[in-house]
This record gives C-alpha cells, sequence and structure tokens, in this order.
C-alpha cells in the first residue's frame, strides 16, 4: 500500500474540525470562535466575536455554575476537563456540550485568555437522562422491595403470633381435658370442647383470609362494564335488613352510571367498608352513605359513617395488614388490607378522614381507562 | 474539642502577625481561592483559612443536613472557629456567601469581630417585590440541575479533572479531588442554602466597620445590591472594582489587597 502525506492547513483545521473551539478575553468576551461552533449555535460570525460574552451562551443557571465553579478552578488550576453545560444557540437551538478549557498568559502584556473546545454530546445526554431515570427508578424499587421486605417480616411475625394464641387455648384445654378427663362432669366437659372448637374456627377463618389477601393479586376476572346502581343494589340486599335492624339506615347517591372493573372484587372493597362502618358504630344507630361521583379521569366512591371514629395517627396504618384497631372485635386486620389492594389493582388510591366520636369517611378512586 | 473543630473545618494557621484574619470562602470551591490574596498579609496579621463543612477538606462527616439548612449552620461554625482559637479583634473576610455568613456571626457575637471585608456580598439572591436580587427560582432550579449532570462524573470519581502547573505538581494533585467538587446532596443542599436565603434584616444590625468590595459586571451579586448591603450596614465603606465578574481575589488580586490595605490603613490612621 502507497501512503501518501497529506498537509494539513491548520486555519482548515481549526475552522471545521469537527469539535467545537472558542477563545475569551478574562471577561469572557469572545474574540475567536471556529466556523463548527457557529454552524452548531446557528450564529454568523458577526453576531458572535466581540459582541457575546461566553456567559451570553448560558442559562442563568449555568452562569451562576461558570462564576462559582468553572472560573475559579480555570484561575487556580489554569486548566479545565469534562465539565457538562449547555449552551442557547439562535432561537430555540440547545446544544448540550462537555467542555475542555485551559488559560493562556499572553507574554507580552501578562494578560489572560482562556481557550475552550467544546463537544456536542447531544446524544449523549439523553443517553445519560436514561441513565439517571433509569437510576432514580433503581432506587424506588429498592425503597420499594425494603417496604415489602419489612411487610413480610411484620406478616411472618403476626400471622404466627395470632395462630399460637389460638393453638396454645386448644392445646391447654386438650391436656386438661387428657390428664383429668375422667374426673370431669359432662357440661364442663362440653364446655372446653366447645372453646377448643371456636378456637379452631379463628385459625380457619385468619388461613381463609390470609388465602383471600394473598389471592387478591392474582386476578382471575376481566374487568367489566357494570352500572354503578346494580352494584349498589346488591349491597342495600345484602346489609339494608342488619342496619335496619340497629335502627340505622344506608343511603347510596351516584352521579354515574357506568364503571369499568373487576366486579366480585369490587363488589369486596364495599362489603368491607360498610360492615366496617356497622362494625365500628358508636352508641348511636348506625347512618351510612354511600356516594359515586366523577373526578378528572377518576371515578371517585365515598364511604361514611357516625360511628367511633379513627385516631389521627392511625389513618395510614389501618390500611396495612393486621394493624385492626381492636383486635377483640371479630376483626382479624386483613380487610382494610384487601381494599387497599384491590383499589391498587383499579389503579386507584384509598384514604380517610375521620374524627373521633363523630365518623369516619373513607374514599378511594378508580381510574376510569 | 479543639482538635474536632480544627480537623471538621481543615484550619490552616499561618503568617507573623498578632491581629487576627479571618478568611472564609465562598459557594462552590474551598480555601484556596485566597492563594493571591493572603501572602500580601501574612506578614502584619495571623491568617486562619478554613473550608466550610461539606466543602474541600472539611471533614464529611461532620455534615448536618439539617443544620446546614441555612446559612446560620455556617455562621455558628465561625463563631466556633474563632471561640475555639481564642481569636479576638478578628478582620474577617468573607467572600459571595461566606459575607452573609460574617454578617450573621457578627450580629450575633460583635464582641469576637473588629472589621468585616465583603467581597461580592448579597443578602437574597431571589428577586422579592421591593427588591432586585438578580435571580428567579427556576434559575435556581436550572443550577441544581447542572449540578446534578455534573454529578455523573462524581458518583463514579472521574471528577472534572483539574490539573495545575507542571512545576507545581504536588499541588495540583492535592486538589484535584477537592477544589470546587462536592458530594452532589451536600453540593445541592448548599446551593439552596445560599441562594434561597434572604437575610436583608440582619445588615441593618452589624455594629462592626465593614468594607463591601463590588465587581462589575457581576452576574451573581450585581452593583445594585452592593449598593443595597452598603445602606443597610452603618458603618460601611464601598468600593467598587474595575473588574468583571465574581471573583475579584482570582482575577484581580491586586486590585482586592490594594483596597483592603487602603480601608485598614485608613482605620488604623482614625484610631
Amino acid at each position: 500500500m502507497k501512503t501518501k502525506l497529506i498537509i494539513e492547513d491548520a486555519e482548515d483545521l481549526y475552522q471545521n474540525a469537527p469539535f467545537g473551539y472558542l477563545t475569551v478575553q478574562s471577561d469572557g468576551l469572545i474574540i475567536n470562535i471556529n466556523s463548527t461552533l457557529l454552524h452548531w449555535l446557528g450564529y454568523e460570525r458577526q453576531e458572535i466575536e466581540f459582541q457575546k460574552s461566553f456567559q451570553d451562551l448560558l442559562i442563568m443557571g449555568d452562569k451562576i455554575y461558570y462564576e462559582t465553579h468553572i472560573m475559579p478552578m480555570l484561575l487556580v488550576q489554569n486548566e479545565i476537563a469534562e465539565i457538562n453545560i449547555q449552551l442557547k444557540g439562535k432561537g430555540l437551538i440547545r446544544l448540550p456540550v462537555l467542555i475542555n478549557a485551559k488559560r493562556i498568559v499572553d507574554s507580552t502584556n501578562q494578560e489572560s485568555f482562556f481557550r475552550f473546545s467544546l463537544l456536542d454530546i447531544t446524544q449523549r445526554r439523553k443517553y445519560e437522562l436514561e441513565l439517571m431515570k433509569a437510576r432514580k427508578e433503581a432506587e424506588t424499587t429498592v425503597q420499594q422491595l425494603k417496604e415489602i421486605k419489612q411487610d413480610l417480616e411484620q406478616f411472618a411475625y403476626v400471622v404466627a403470633h395470632d395462630l399460637k394464641t389460638p393453638l396454645r387455648s386448644i392445646k391447654g384445654l386438650l391436656s386438661i381435658i387428657k390428664n383429668k378427663g375422667d374426673k370431669m362432669d359432662n357440661t364442663k366437659k362440653q364446655e372446653y370442647f366447645n372453646v377448643v372448637i371456636n378456637a379452631a374456627d379463628d385459625m380457619y377463618k385468619l388461613i381463609d383470609s390470609l388465602l383471600e389477601y394473598a389471592r387478591t393479586g392474582s386476578v382471575q376476572e376481566e374487568m367489566q362494564e357494570v352500572t354503578v346502581s346494580g352494584i349498589f343494589k346488591t349491597q342495600l340486599n345484602f346489609f339494608e335488613q342488619e342496619i335496619k335492624k340497629l335502627g340505622g339506615q344506608i343511603e347510596t347517591h351516584s352521579t354515574i352510571k357506568y364503571i369499568t372493573v373487576y366486579p366480585v372484587l369490587f363488589q369486596q372493597v364495599l362489603m368491607n367498608l360498610i360492615s366496617n362502618a356497622i362494625k365500628y358504630r358508636s352508641e348511636t344507630p348506625p347512618i351510612i352513605q354511600v356516594t359515586c361521583k366523577d373526578q378528572k379521569g377518576y371515578t371517585l366512591f365515598s364511604v361514611t359513617d357516625n360511628g367511633m371514629g379513627i385516631p389521627t395517627d392511625r389513618f395510614e396504618a389501618v390500611f396495612k395488614l393486621f394493624r385492626s384497631l381492636n383486635p377483640n372485635n371479630d376483626s382479624n386486620g386483613i380487610g382494610l388490607a384487601i381494599c387497599k389492594k384491590i383499589i391498587e389493582l383499579h389503579g386507584g388510591t384509598i384514604w380517610l378522614e375521620s374524627e373521633i366520636g363523630k365518623g369516619t369517611t373513607f374514599y378511594f378512586t378508580i381510574r376510569k381507562d | 474539642m479543639s482538635e474536632q473543630i480544627i480537623n471538621r473545618n481543615n484550619i490552616k494557621i499561618s503568617g507573623s502577625g498578632k491581629q487576627p484574619m479571618l478568611f472564609a470562602h465562598g459557594y462552590g470551591c474551598d480555601q484556596h481561592m485566597w492563594r493571591y490574596i493572603t501572602p500580601a498579609f501574612e506578614k502584619e496579621f495571623k491568617l486562619v483559612l478554613f473550608d466550610h463543612v461539606g466543602s474541600g477538606k472539611s471533614d464529611q462527616t461532620a455534615y448536618d443536613f439539617e443544620k446546614y439548612k441555612t446559612v446560620k449552620g455556617y455562621a455558628d461554625d465561625l463563631i466556633e472557629i474563632c471561640d475555639t482559637l481564642n481569636l479576638k479583634e478578628v478582620i474577617f473576610v468573607g467572600h459571595s456567601v461566606s459575607s452573609i455568613i460574617g454578617v450573621l456571626a457578627a450580629v450575633e457575637r460583635p464582641d469576637l469581630f473588629d472589621k468585616l471585608i465583603l467581597i461580592g456580598p448579597s443578602p437574597c439572591y431571589i428577586n422579592k417585590t421591593d427588591y432586585v436580587g438578580g435571580f428567579k427560582q427556576d434559575d435556581i432550579d436550572e443550577l441544581i440541575a447542572t449540578l446534578e449532570s455534573n454529578y455523573l462524573g462524581w458518583s463514579s470519581y472521574i471528577t472534572p479533572v483539574i490539573i495545575g502547573n507542571p512545576e507545581k505538581e504536588v499541588y495540583a494533585e492535592e486538589l484535584k479531588n477537592s477544589f470546587c467538587s462536592m458530594n452532589p446532596d451536600i453540593a445541592k443542599q448548599f446551593a439552596r442554602a445560599t441562594f434561597l436565603g434572604d437575610n436583608r434584616e440582619d445588615l441593618f444590625k452589624v455594629t462592626s466597620s465593614t468594607l463591601i468590595i463590588q465587581c462589575h459586571p457581576d452576574v451573581i451579586a450585581p452593583v445594585e445590591v452592593g449598593m443595597f448591603v452598603h445602606k443597610a450596614i452603618p458603618q460601611s465603606e464601598y468600593v467598587l472594582l474595575n473588574s468583571p465578574g465574581h471573583c475579584p481575589h482570582l482575577t484581580a488580586p491586586e486590585q482586592v489587597i490594594a483596597s483592603i490595605e487602603a480601608y485598614l490603613k485608613n482605620k488604623s490612621f482614625e484610631n
């Protein structure tokens, strides 16, 4: 292969290098700029040279960075490398660049000037933004996983504890019957057996609820469009008698006709909230209102009662597993956790407002699309 | 205790004089900013230089996000430094945000300070209804974004490589990873503490004699702001340098030295 000597023209190399070059005075005034950079910025030479300072090409935030970081570094270190800023070109042109710069001292008058080289990093910047986004997402996921891990630990602890309690009484009572059974009268024995059966029932219930909670995540049914009035009717059929017996009343009101939901799961949310409203009623007969209305891309439901109310510091805790406010009241602290899971499946959120002694309103949204 | 504070703020003491001259660097860099100024004063004064916690070679583990939320945290450190080193009749020289840090310290403990020399001070960077600070809230958000885009490097230690003169290699090596580079979270919070504060009211409470050194044009602390500071501080003098930018101690050190010397002589003459 033959080689041919190519002599580069220095001026042409400077002007048309695949790199931006500019030279500024110590006050930032641009005294030289190469054609490549002019082209990138969309300016004519006479608009820049001796007209604009380097700072004029910066957005305000970068100006501060220039004055507080770049200039001091150049003046102390005489050289900087790989600093990422954005240049403002003509009109809407924005050019992300990596800059390197060097301080040159003029031997004749000891004045300093600065040479900048600029690398267009438009592509790389996009990639960096992707990276930053990915990192933020990863950080969020790690945080979520940490919370899930904590929940699981809590879950295991409480399950163990809650299953142990009835088991302990079963074992205790059976031991008594085994040891002293011969001498016991029948009524006493019968009483003990009943307690044992009740305890076993409690365990069944707990296990069923746990299974239900675990299953909520993996939906078996299809999303369907249903009428709100139909949903409300099912709830009324279920609760009206019970509420009337207590001397109370339940009302429903909706400004929406149709919603798209997983019907069985969705009914369960209302079921849980209404039965809680009855369970945690105050001395006065329960008055329960269920409403449904439109809210910017979502449908907003509310269930309001005049019950005992929930202390402010428990507003979030009630939605966590096994955080029942009243463990003795036939409640295993799973119901609201299930509601939350179902609402999240519908792309919505659930929250509450409450005042002790006055009552509680649970709100939840479901996404329309 | 004194050892701990000295390490915490990377305090360096030099000079053969008695009266202490305490130099506080501004936002962005560290005590090396004073390198062109200090030689002029080392014969007559005791020079005390330090890095704010979170900057330069200070103890990063001492950075408390609650304490340094506002510049008050740094002012407390300044007082602590004076007390620990038993500094009296201090001539305080502060650049940029440190001017205000000095003002806060002098308002709280006027007994410690003889004079304040403020280079490019601004009590409030954000424009208010009756005040022009030069910036909008958005500008500070942009700055944070720029800081963030330059952290990509920081986190993997490819910090902007800073190379000094070949003959000063040791010095360059020492500076490489400290001068103007900062832990990203600290840099963001320091930026907010610096640029979002409003300490205009404190200026009126200053009782120490004060010199304000102003550049023109200065994007960070414009002339109007320097004039505002001058009007607000009762016993203050104002010098406008023939130098652009925000760091005259780097760009025009001879002018800064001359104005400080004139100010100090004038004062001692009056005494």
